[in-house]
C-alpha cells in the first residue's frame, strides 16, 4: 500500500509534460517582398561620382569567406532548399548582418542610407526569429579618402548578394 | 530547421574570425609635398608612385573624384607628379588611378587627403561658471577665425594653493567635473588651441570657484490679471536657489515689439511683480540672476514665459462721421453713419459690433446695431446728433457723437474752414491745406476731410474720410487706388453740437488737365470721320471708273513676278521630274529599252499640212475606233512597241480612257521616239512663242498627220481668245481666219469653257472629233462625252 501511495504522490509532484516550444516559421512571402524591395533600392541608386563606376577595387587581404557570399557549398540550390534550408538561411543571415553593420560604419557616415537600413532591419528581423543573431564582425575604421570607394564597393556587393537571396526567397515562397 | 545547438556552434566558430576588413588594396603610393596639411594658399605637389605591372598605363589624378586640371609630369618610370598652385580648397580627396591598355576598368593606385587651413588664433573672452546644481565647471571662449582644420582646445588650470596643473580637453564643449579639481577653489586658467599648423594660448585669468556659481533661476508659478480699470497683471515667482545674496532682474515685452522693459528686483527672487499691460496682447517674460559678489557672472536669460492678457472694454470712443441723405416730407432724413475701427490697443479685444442711437430730448433711441463700419438709417425729425458706441466681450466704449442737423444756425454759429487747396505731392500722396475758421462762439473740436475720387471715363467713385486734429491745417491723403483720378476734397469743422458747411477743392490727374480732355476726344473723332469719308470716295471712284481699274490692273500686272503669270509651269525645274529622269536613265542603261524622258520638252517646229492630208488622217482614225479595244490599239499605233511598258511611269495622266496616249505625251514619253519628225523652222508661225508642253502633244500624235495637227493648233488659238494664252499677236490670228471659222462652228454652242480635269485643248480636240466621227466618241469616258 505504502509504495503505491508513494508512487501516486511522486506522480502528483512531477510536473505535467509540457509540449516543446515551436519555433516561429519563416515568412517566405514577406522575405521575398523585402528582398525585392532591397533589389529595387539598390538598383535605383546612383553612384555619387561617375568615376567610381569605371574603377576596379580590390581588397587588401581578401579572405576566402569574407565578406559573406552565397556559394554552391551553402546549399541554396532548389533541391536542397526543399529538404533542408538551414544552412542556406544561416549564410543569408550572416551576409545581411555584415551589410547592416557596414551601413552603420564610418564608410557611410557622410552619406546615410536610411531606406536601405530599414529594409535590411526588417529582413533581418524576419530571419532572426528562427535563427538568432549571428556573430558580428564590426568593420575596421577606414581612411577618409577611401570611404567613398568602400561605400561604392559595399553597395555593389550587397546588390549581388541580394540578387541571389531573392532567388532563394522566391523559390521558397512558391513551394510552401 | 536550425536548432539552438547548431547556432551555438556557428557562433563559436565565427567568434574567432577577425574584424571585417574594410581596407582597399593600393597598387602604389600617393603622397603630398610639402605636407598633407598646408596653410591656405600654399602650392603643393601630388605624387603618385605606381606598382602596377602594365606598360603604357594612362595615369590620372582625381581631386574629389573629378579629374584634376593640369599636366601630370613623370618623375621617373613609375612616379608621376601634379603641381597645384595657390590651394584654396580646404579639403581634397586625392586619388591616383591608372588605365592599363586593353582594360575597360581603371586600377586604383592609391589615395590620400589634403587639408588646407589656418593656424589657430589666440582664444579670447574665456568665461567659466558653475551652475548651482550641476557640479561642473563650464567654460566658453571666442575661438577667433575658423581654422578649417581639426583643432584641439584644452583648458589648463593651475592651483594657486598647490601649483598643480591639470589639463582638460574640450570635446568640443568644455565641462570640468568639480571633483577633479582638488587644488582648492582658486585657480589660474588659460586655454590652448592647437592644430597641425600651430598652437596659440589665451591670456591667463584667475578663477574662484566660489564666485563662479550661478544661482538657480526662479520660475513663474502663477499669473493673474484684475478686471479693474486699468487692469493690472500680477506674476508670482518661486525661488529655486539656496544661495544667499542673489540678485535678479527681469524683462518683458509685447509679442513682436523690438524693445524690452527691464527692471531689477529689489528683494531678490521669490516675490510678486505687477504690470500695467495692454489688454488682449501677448507678452513674454524672462529673468536672470547672479551672486552679489564682485565678478560673479550673470546667468543667461531664462527661456521665455508667454502670457496673453485678457480682453477689457474698449478704452476709447471710435471716430465717426456721417453722410446726409434725402429729407422726407415727414421731416425724417436718411443718414449713413461711418465708423473708423478702433486700433487694437484702444479696442482691447475683438470688437463685436457698433450701436447707433439717437440723442433725443427723452431717452436714447436705438437706430442701428451693426458689426460693419457703415450703417444707413432713417433719422426721426428733431434729432440733431447720433451716438455711436463700440463693444467687445467685456463691455462698450464711451459714446462718440456726430451731428446730423443741416446747418441750423448757418455759418455764423459754426464757422467753416477756408481756402482749401489740394495738390499732388507725388504719385501716391495728395496734400490738402486749409485755413482755420474764424473764431466763433463754439469751440472747434476737430476737422473732417471728405475725399471723393473718380477715375477718368468711369462712373465709379471712391469715398474716403479722415479725422484731423483741430490744430492741424495740413493733411495727406494716401492715393492708392486713386492714382490718376480726379479728387474732390471737402473740409468740415466739427463743433460740440454741430458741423460747419464744407469748404472744397479738387485736383486732377497729372497727365490730365480740365480743358484738354475734350479737345483730345474731338481730335480723335474728327480724324476718324475724315478718314472714313476719304476711303469711301476712293472706293466709289474705283467702282465706277473703268479706266482707273484698268490702270490699276496694268500696274499690278507689271509689278507681279513673271512666273506668276505663266500658263504652264516649267516642268524641267521639278525635282520629281529630275529624279524620274535619273531613274529612267538608269533603267535605260540597264534594260537597253526606250524609256521615259521627262525633261522639259524642246520646242518642235510644226509642219503645215494640206487639208486633204488632214482628213486622210482622220479617216484612218475612224477605221481604228469602231470599238474600245480597237480604239486603244489605234491610239497606240503610233507608239513603238517598246514604249508600252513605260506607260504607268507617267506622272501626269489626264482623266481620259486608259489607252489614251495623250497623257503620256504630256509627260513627254514620245520625245525620244525615233520616228518623230524633224523640226522645220518657220513652218508654222503660230508656234513662235508657244512653249507649252501641249505642243508636244501635237508633235507626238501628229508625226505623220500634219493637217490634224493644224486643227489642234487652231484649237489652242481658240482657247487663247478666251483669255487662256496671250502668246499670239493679232496679225497671226488674221492669217488663220479660215481655220478659225472652221472651228468656230463647233465651239459656238459653248461660249464658255467648262471646268474639267482634262486640259481644255484636249476637250476641244475631242469635241471636233465627235462631230467628225461617232466611232471615236466611244473611245472616251462617258463623263467627258457629256460635255459635248
Amino acid at each position: 500500500m505504502a509504495p503505491r501511495l508513494c508512487l501516486c504522490l511522486l506522480a502528483l509532484l512531477l510536473p505535467a509534460p509540457v509540449p516543446a516550444p515551436r519555433l516561429p516559421r519563416t515568412d517566405w512571402a514577406a522575405c521575398r517582398s523585402l528582398s525585392r524591395e532591397l533589389s529595387r533600392l539598390l538598383g535605383d541608386r546612383e553612384a555619387p561620382h561617375r568615376v567610381l563606376e569605371e574603377m576596379r577595387l580590390d581588397e587588401e587581404a581578401p579572405e576566402e569567406d569574407w565578406p559573406p557570399r552565397i556559394r554552391c557549398s551553402d546549399a541554396c540550390d532548389p533541391s536542397t532548399l526543399d529538404t533542408n534550408n538551414t544552412r542556406c538561411l544561416r549564410r543569408i543571415l550572416q551576409g545581411l548582418q555584415h551589410y547592416r553593420d557596414l551601413l552603420d560604419s564610418d564608410i557611410f557616415n557622410a552619406h546615410r542610407l536610411p531606406l536601405l537600413e530599414t529594409t535590411l532591419d526588417k529582413l533581418l528581423g524576419l530571419i532572426q526569429q528562427e535563427h538568432g543573431r549571428p556573430p558580428r564582425r564590426p568593420p575596421t575604421p577606414s581612411a577618409v579618402w577611401a570611404q567613398p570607394l568602400l561605400q561604392h564597393q559595399a553597395l555593389e556587393r550587397l546588390q549581388s548578394f541580394t540578387a541571389v537571396m531573392s532567388r532563394v526567397f522566391t523559390h521558397s515562397a512558391s513551394t510552401r | 530547421m536550425a536548432g539552438p545547438g547548431a547556432a551555438l556552434v556557428l557562433h563559436v566558430l565565427l567568434g574567432f574570425l577577425p574584424r571585417g576588413v574594410t581596407t582597399i588594396k593600393c597598387s602604389g603610393h600617393v603622397w603630398i609635398e610639402p605636407a598633407a596639411v598646408v596653410p591656405m594658399g600654399c602650392n603643393i605637389s601630388i605624387n603618385c608612385l605606381s606598382t602596377l605591372r602594365c606598360q603604357r598605363a594612362a595615369y590620372t589624378i582625381l581631386l574629389n573624384y573629378t579629374p584634376a586640371a593640369g599636366v601630370l609630369r613623370p618623375v621617373n618610370s613609375t612616379t608621376f607628379q601634379l603641381r597645384l598652385q595657390d590651394l584654396r580648397v580646404p579639403n581634397w580627396i586625392v586619388t591616383c588611378v591608372a588605365r592599363c591598355p586593353n582594360s575597360d576598368k581603371k586600377e586604383l593606385v592609391c589615395g590620400t587627403q589634403v587639408l588646407a587651413g589656418y593656424p589657430p588664433e589666440s582664444p579670447s573672452n574665456l568665461s567659466c561658471a558653475v551652475h548651482e546644481h550641476s557640479e561642473r565647471l563650464a567654460c566658453t571662449w571666442d575661438a577667433g577665425k575658423p581654422t578649417l582644420l581639426p583643432t584641439r582646445y584644452a583648458l589648463h588650470l593651475r592651483s594657486v594653493q598647490t601649483e598643480e596643473e591639470a589639463v582638460f580637453a574640450a570635446a568640443p564643449a568644455l565641462a570640468v567635473p568639480l571633483s577633479a579639481l582638488r587644488g582648492g577653489s582658486r585657480y589660474s586658467a588659460w586655454l590652448q588651441a592647437s592644430n597641425q599648423l600651430g598652437t596659440a594660448r589665451s591670456p591667463q585669468r584667475r578663477l574662484d570657484l566660489q564666485q563662479l556659481v550661478i544661482p538657480a533661476l526662479p520660475v513663474i508659478t502663477g499669473v493673474e490679471t484684475t478686471e479693474a480699470s486699468p487692469p493690472t497683471t500680477l506674476i508670482r515667482w518661486e525661488k529655486r536657489t539656496r544661495k544667499e545674496n542673489v540678485r535678479c532682474e527681469e524683462r518683458y515685452r509685447a509679442a513682436g515689439a523690438p524693445a524690452w522693459h527691464v527692471r531689477a528686483w529689489a528683494g531678490g527672487p521669490g516675490l510678486r511683480t505687477r504690470y500695467a499691460l495692454d489688454s488682449d496682447t501677448g507678452y513674454e517674460f524672462q529673468v536672470r540672476c547672479q551672486l552679489r559678489a564682485a565678478g560673479s557672472p550673470w546667468s543667461a536669460w531664462s527661456s521665455p514665459f508667454l502670457y496673453t492678457t485678457p480682453e477689457a472694454a474698449p478704452a476709447a470712443v471710435p471716430d465717426v462721421w456721417r453722410r446726409l441723405g434725402p429729407v422726407f416730407p415727414n421731416g425724417s432724413h436718411e443718414v449713413t453713419v461711418l465708423i473708423k475701427p478702433l486700433p487694437p490697443r484702444a479696442a482691447r479685444g475683438k470688437i463685436l459690433g457698433y450701436a447707433v442711437s439717437a440723442q433725443g430730448r427723452a431717452a436714447a433711441l436705438p437706430l442701428c446695431n451693426t458689426s460693419a463700419t457703415a450703417c444707413r438709417l432713417l433719422v426721426p425729425p428733431g434729432v440733431r446728433a447720433l451716438h455711436v458706441t463700440a463693444h467687445n466681450s467685456k463691455g462698450a466704449s464711451g459714446p462718440a457723437s456726430v451731428a446730423v442737423s443741416r446747418h441750423p444756425a448757418g455759418d455764423k454759429e459754426f464757422p467753416a474752414p477756408a481756402a482749401v487747396e489740394v495738390r499732388r505731392e507725388d504719385r501716391s500722396r495728395v496734400a490738402v491745406t486749409w485755413q482755420r475758421p474764424r473764431r466763433g462762439t463754439k469751440t472747434l473740436q476737430w476737422f473732417i476731410l471728405e475725399c471723393l475720387s473718380a477715375a477718368p471715363y468711369s462712373q465709379e467713385h471712391q469715398f474716403f474720410w479722415k479725422k484731423v486734429p483741430k490744430q492741424d491745417t495740413l493733411a495727406y491723403i494716401q492715393e492708392e487706388a486713386a492714382a490718376g483720378s480726379r479728387i474732390n476734397v471737402s473740409v468740415y469743422a466739427v463743433y460740440p453740437d454741430g458741423v460747419s458747411k464744407p469748404c472744397s477743392g479738387q485736383v486732377f490727374p497729372e497727365e490730365q488737365f480740365p480743358d484738354s480732355t475734350h479737345d483730345d476726344d474731338i481730335g480723335v473723332f474728327l480724324g476718324l470721320g475724315v478718314s472714313v469719308i476719304v476711303l469711301s470716295v476712293v472706293f466709289v471712284i474705283l467702282m465706277f471708273k473703268k479706266s482707273a481699274r484698268k490702270r490699276i490692273n496694268t500696274i499690278i500686272v507689271s509689278l507681279m513676278p513673271k512666273w506668276l503669270l505663266e500658263d504652264f509651269p516649267h516642268v524641267e525645274n521639278s525635282n520629281v521630274i529630275k529624279s524620274l529622269q535619273e531613274k529612267s536613265e538608269f533603267a535605260r542603261n540597264s534594260f537597253s529599252e526606250p524609256f521615259l524622258d521627262n525633261s522639259d520638252p524642246t520646242i518642235m517646229e510644226i509642219e503645215e499640212m494640206s487639208v486633204h492630208e488632214e482628213y486622210k488622217i482622220v479617216d484612218i482614225g475612224k477605221k481604228h475606233s469602231k470599238a474600245v479595244p480597237e480604239k486603244v490599239a489605234c491610239l497606240r499605233s503610233s507608239v513603238p512597241a517598246g514604249s508600252a511598258a513605260t506607260e504607268p511611269v507617267s506622272d501626269y495622266k489626264p482623266q481620259l480612257s486608259d489607252g489614251n496616249p495623250l497623257g503620256y505625251v504630256a509627260a513627254n514619253i514620245y520625245q525620244t521616239q525615233p520616228h518623230t519628225l524633224a523640226p522645220e523652222p518657220e513652218t508654222n508661225v503660230f508656234f513662235r512663242d508657244y512653249t507649252s508642253p501641249i505642243t508636244y502633244l501635237w508633235n507626238a500624235e501628229g508625226t505623220e498627220q500634219h493637217a490634224f495637227l493644224l486643227e489642234k493648233i487652231n484649237l489652242i488659238l481658240n482657247n487663247n481668245r478666251s483669255g487662256q494664252n496671250n502668246a499670239f499677236d493679232s496679225a497671226q490670228e488674221e492669217q488663220n481666219t479660215l481655220l478659225e471659222n472652221q472651228w468656230e462652228k463647233t465651239l459656238s454652242s459653248e461660249n464658255a469653257q467648262e471646268q474639267t480635269l482634262v486640259p481644255d485643248e484636249l476637250v476641244s480636240c475631242l469635241r471636233t472629233m465627235n462631230e467628225e466621227s461617232v466611232d471615236i466618241k466611244i473611245c472616251f469616258p462617258q463623263s467627258i462625252g457629256r460635255l459635248f
